[in-house]
């Protein structure tokens, strides 16, 4: 496996921009996320890293200002980590808190159904 | 009266009468002389009063009667009688040479105008009675009459000229009217003939209007005056011409005769007797013309109905002939109609040409449209036709046998088929009614065409708008069409089967060689269709039977884009063919679609699919069906050879066991590539095993031969290798293999290359059995081929004692064994390909992947015509993991997986390598963009210690290193190596910076 080797899936469910990321989260591919994340149109984004093999603090940075621009525009984002992906083990290092970082895709579209409670 | 312009027919034109010129001389003398007597004796006392003068008609209608040269003769005779008549009656010789001359000159006056006018005249004609009238009876008298009283003043010594000239005219024309009238009329050609009972009646008539008419006179019984005018028109319609004529000059002379007895009823008439009689005379002429035109009017009419009658019956008569002549025609027609058919069709070279000459030119005969169909494997097949609308040759263009049809009818009659009307095909044939709407016929024949022992090779069928059409010789012209046609199609049939069959040899050869040429079913299967495709042009399919019963499609070819089926449509057609011991032949969207199961050894492999458009190409199921024989036994072939390869593949693939697993300690890349060019599997193997020693061994091994027995013989060589490579030296472990080879005959002669490594030491003892020699590859020098501890192959009867060699791999150093398919090459020596080899391990001896790598991309660049295996290792530095790379963040990944490599052959668990993992990740980041800002030139040096306490880390720059803030960006790495790591330092100067990080670890774990 080549380290930069990165996928995107981008499909839209319930109205919302799912992107399904696999292979490693680093420094060299943050920016195809960045950009993936930036191309998405639909009030809300759903950020799937379930199936990640690394994340790192070039990752972690992509996300959190992606979350911050989402949010100033008046959008829903939350990223998908099970408990025992590599993904939530680096955002639990990372200190990421769990109002974003969600276990499941089901959690996610649960959150967002919840039209009283917007994501932070 | 429009018979002029019709035209007598000229036999009915009045010929002169044939008479000696005595004998006309005698008649005309007596018949003169009488009736100049007559007129004496009668009415003139004094000779100079002949108010009726019946001598006049006779020299009239002599003259008439007669040749023009004999005119003076009637004229001698006349002018003599008049002369000695005269001077009998004591005229002077002078006076009767005038009334000579009178006489005379009036009669030739009168029948030369009417010669002039009319010819010789037939009072029987209206026109020739006007004539008569006009000339002889009214104009000749008058001429007559003044030359008489002319004669009668200055000869005979007479007064009065007009009233002498008037009796004469009144006498002679009465004359002229009556006696030549009724000489005339009786020798009238076209007049009613006067049979027995038409002249009994005209007699008893006759009879009747002479007693009236004297009664009249002598009984003066005046009621009676106009009985004969009845009974002459009477007589006009009952006798005709002839009749009134005699009735006139009958009544003339009666009242001529009466008058000059004295029984005169004009004596109470207030006139002259003389002009009395001029009054009579006159009306008795006019009566009696009058009576005449009627007759000749009705005879006319009679003649005229008698004339259309016949012109109705001459015209039948014509018309019979007419049609004769048309029938002598037609029959000419047709036979040159034949002719020319036979004519063109000894040109025609196919059956298509033979039947497009047979259907033309038809129009002649009144054919609507024509058709010619071949019976074709059951099927009626259009070949040729005219007249025909597309619609009808889409809709019948092929249609079977069974259907009924007038031409399936004749096929399978062998006879020929007639529907005579319309409403008779649309009882008897009603699947043919829609055709004919279209055709728009009436009668239709279809004719077989036998070839000459008899068969049906096709059907002519001809249409007609008209109802009946086929009469007896249009029925032999069909006939003889359709016997020409079928022993010309014979003839063009037989050569095209002959052309065909060389045709189809040929194809068939040409499949053999090309499906020898491909190996595997799926390849045989494409190989197929393209040579069908390309020979044939047909839309070609090759199904396979799948596990379950099912089929798929393994190979399809359209070269006409026809894709008219979809793949249901195909496999239902396929699974038909599957269960059905024929060929089975559909018509799909105008395609005629062949499927024929795929048998070989008692099994259906699958089915094969041809379409090609209906009537094009040459397929016929003969040929698909040998095509199917010919593609069964080939991929029966190709599936055997795939089944055993695909049975050794599992077993060569289970023995190998994919990569090694769990060798600590040693980094190992392996590479197995099976042959590409055939079916088979060769023997290669590779296997790596620890030793109770501590030692690993490594084996490649190559067993003779391919396919599933050297799988098998690999698997218990490997087996054994494994099994007797802890009794003793790499030496002992081939002479054991000797003796282990004994009894499996199968692994023979295999060759092997064997080397056992300590990690810790890199002591090195290896042996090759007929082997290519393995190859020592560093980073730092040269690599080299290792050439000792070489001996035969196994069970070889030749070789001498068994050896090993000793050897060391230093820690930068991989060694590398493989097969012979790495580097023997039909085209290339063996010491150029090993030199080729080094070359490429020269190029890549940084790590055991990379090696195997490059050899794959250097030296496999062929087709490979046998297995290569390689295996490549390195042994691992446990203590220490270093790197050294510039600030490329494309660096920062290949750094983590080599380190987590590293960690593993350590021997550091999962949750702790991660950690560290993405600590130094993290550290060598902040260092490449913090120090260096990624400038791909700043070398970025990482160094990794496993020691009793821990794994310990730095990472150094020289750059400038800034402390960045915690909630930034830049510090989220700081942070997270904080939080993963138990010690970190992080120390800058001018230099750069280093940061240091330590985490405690279990005790490593050590194989």
């Amino acid at each position: 496996m080549t380290p930069d080797s990165l996928t995107i899936a981008h499909e839209i469910r319930e109205g919302a921009a799912v992107l399904r990321v696999r292979g490693e989260l680093d420094l060299t591919t943050a920016e195809q996320l960045d950009a993936a994340i930036d191309a998405t149109e639909a009030a809300s984004v759903v950020l799937d890293l379930s199936t990640v093999l690394f994340v790192d603090s070039a990752a972690i940075r992509v996300i959190d200002v992606a979350h911050r621009r989402l949010r100033g525009g008046g959008r829903a984002f939350y990223v998908v980590a099970p408990p025992q992906s590599r993904a939530a083990w680096t955002f639990r290092v990372a200190g990421f808190g769990d109002q974003v970082v969600v276990p499941s895709a089901d959690d996610a579209f649960r959150r967002l159904a919840d039209a009283g409670d917007p994501p932070v | 009266m429009s018979l002029a312009t019709t035209g007598y027919d000229t036999s009915t034109v009045a010929r002169p009468v044939r008479v000696s010129s005595v004998v006309l001389f005698v008649l005309v003398a007596g018949g003169y002389a009488l009736g100049s007597q007559l007129a004496f004796s009668w009415f003139g006392a004094d000779g100079t009063s002949s108010s009726f003068f019946p001598a006049a008609g006779v020299t009239l209608a002599a003259l008439v009667l007669v040749r023009l040269a004999q005119w003076p003769v009637v004229l001698l005779a006349a002018g003599s009688a008049e002369f000695l008549v005269d001077l009998s009656h004591d005229l002077g010789a002078a006076a009767s040479a005038g009334y000579v001359v009178a006489n005379l000159t009036q009669p030739l006056v009168g029948a030369a105008l009417l010669l002039a006018a009319v010819g010789r005249a037939d009072l029987g004609r209206t026109r020739d009675l006007m004539a008569f009238l006009a000339l002889a009876v009214v104009l000749a008298p008058a001429v007559g009459g003044a030359l008489g009283a002319t004669t009668f003043v200055l000869l005979d010594d007479g007064e009065g000229w007009g009233e002498f000239a008037a009796e004469w005219w009144v006498g002679d024309g009465l004359g002229v009217l009556v006696v030549g009238g009724a000489i005339l009329s009786l020798s009238s050609t076209v007049a009613r003939p006067l049979t027995r009972a038409p002249l009994v009646e005209g007699l008893v008539l006759t009879v009747a209007a002479v007693l009236a008419a004297s009664a009249v006179l002598r009984l003066e019984w005046f009621a009676l005056v106009y009985v004969p005018l009845a009974l002459l028109v009477v007589t006009a319609f009952r006798v005709g011409t002839r009749g009134v004529a005699l009735m006139g000059a009958a009544i003339a002379f009666v009242i001529a005769q009466a008058t000059a007895e004295g029984h005169t009823f004009w004596n109470s008439l207030d006139v002259a007797p003389t002009t009395a009689l001029v009054y009579l005379q006159l009306g008795i002429g006019i009566v009696v013309a009058s009576a005449l035109a009627l007759a000749a009017e009705i005879t006319e009419r009679e003649r005229m109905a008698g004339e259309l009658a016949r012109t109705e019956t001459e015209r039948a008569v014509a018309l019979d002939r007419a049609r004769a002549l048309e029938g002598e025609r037609n029959a000419r027609q047709r036979a040159e109609l034949l002719e020319r058919h036979a004519a063109q069709l000894a040109a025609a070279a196919s059956r298509e040409a033979v039947a497009s000459v047979t259907v033309g030119g038809l129009e002649t005969i009144g054919v609507s449209s024509a058709w010619v169909q071949a019976v074709e494997d059951g099927e009626l097949v259009v070949l040729a036709s005219s007249g025909v609308p597309a619609e009808n040759l889409n809709r019948y263009g092929r249609y079977p046998l069974g259907v009924e049809t007038p031409p399936a009818e004749a096929a399978r009659r062998a006879a020929l088929v007639e529907v005579r009307t319309g409403a008779e095909l649309d009882r008897r044939f009603p699947r043919a009614s829609a055709g004919r709407e279209r055709l728009r016929y009436e009668s239709l024949v279809s004719a077989p065409l036998r070839a000459a022992d008899g068969r049906v090779l096709g059907v002519l069928s001809l249409t007609a708008a008209q109802k009946y059409w086929l009469d007896g010789t249009r029925r032999q012209l069909v006939i003889g069409l359709a016997e020409q046609c079928g022993l010309a199609l014979e003839r063009a049939q037989l050569q095209v089967e002959a052309d065909r069959a060389a045709a189809d040899a040929a194809l068939l050869a040409r499949l053999g060689e090309e499906l020898e040429r491909a190996t595997t079913t799926a390849e045989r299967a494409d190989v197929l269709c393209e040579a069908l495709a390309d020979d044939l042009g047909a839309f070609s399919v090759v199904h396979v039977v799948d596990d379950p019963g099912g089929v798929r499609i393994a190979a399809r070819r359209d070269p006409g884009q026809r894709a008219a089926f979809d793949d249901a449509t195909l496999a239902t057609q396929a699974q038909r063919a599957l269960v059905s011991s024929n060929v089975v032949i559909e018509s799909v969207h105008g395609l005629r679609v062949f499927t024929a199961a795929l048998r070989a050894r008692g099994r259906a492999l699958g089915t094969l699919t041809l379409a090609n458009d209906a009537g094009a190409g040459r397929m016929t199921t003969v040929l698909v069906q040998r095509i199917a024989t010919r593609a069964a036994l080939a991929l029966d072939n190709a599936l055997l050879y795939e089944q055993e390869r695909d049975v050794s593949h599992s077993l060569q693939l289970g023995l190998l066991g994919g990569r090694p697993e769990g060798m600590r300690g040693t980094e190992i890349a392996t590479v197995y590539l099976p042959a590409t060019a055939g079916l088979e599997v060769g023997g290669d193997w590779y296997d790596v095993f620890d030793l109770p020693s501590g030692h690993r061994a490594f084996v490649v091994g190559d067993v003779v031969g391919h396919g599933l027995e050297a799988a098998v013989a690999m698997g218990q060589l490997r087996g054994a290798v494994r099994a007797l490579a802890p009794v003793g030296t790499p030496a002992d472990l081939l002479a054991n293999l000797d003796l282990f080879v004994e009894s499996v005959p199968e692994a023979a002669m295999a060759t092997l290359a064997y080397a056992e490594l300590d990690p810790a030491t890199g002591r090195l003892r290896y042996a090759c059995a007929g082997h290519p020699p393995p190859v020592l590859v560093s980073s730092s020098a040269e690599p080299r081929l290792l050439w000792e501890g070489r001996t035969a192959p196994l069970g070889s009867t030749i070789g001498g004692t068994r050896e090993h060699a000793q050897d060391a791999l230093g820690s930068d150093e991989i060694l590398l064994l493989y097969t012979d398919g790495l580097v023997e090459r039909r085209d290339v020596g063996l010491d150029e390909m090993l030199e080729t080899l080094l070359a490429a391990a020269t190029r890549a001896g940084s790590s055991c992947d990379a090696l195997v790598e490059e050899l794959q991309a250097s030296l496999v660049t062929h087709v490979l015509e046998d297995d290569v295996c390689m295996l490549a290792t390195r042994r691992v530095d446990v203590t220490r993991f270093s790197r050294a790379f510039p600030a490329d963040a494309d660096e920062i990944g290949r750094l983590r997986h080599a380190l987590d490599e590293w960690l593993w052959h350590v021997g550091i668990a999962t949750p702790k390598r991660r950690e560290l993992v993405l600590a130094v990740s993290e550290a060598a980041v902040n260092a490449a963009e913090h120090a260096y800002g990624f400038d791909h030139v700043g070398t970025v040096r990482v160094s990794v210690e496993s020691g009793p306490d821990g794994i310990r880390a730095s990472v150094a720059d020289d750059g400038t290193w800034r402390e960045p803030a915690a909630e930034s960006d830049r510090g989220r790495g700081t942070t997270i190596i904080r939080a993963l790591m138990d010690d970190v330092s992080i120390e800058t100067d001018g230099n750069g910076t280093v940061v240091r990080m330590r985490a405690t670890t279990a005790p490593p774990v050590r194989r």
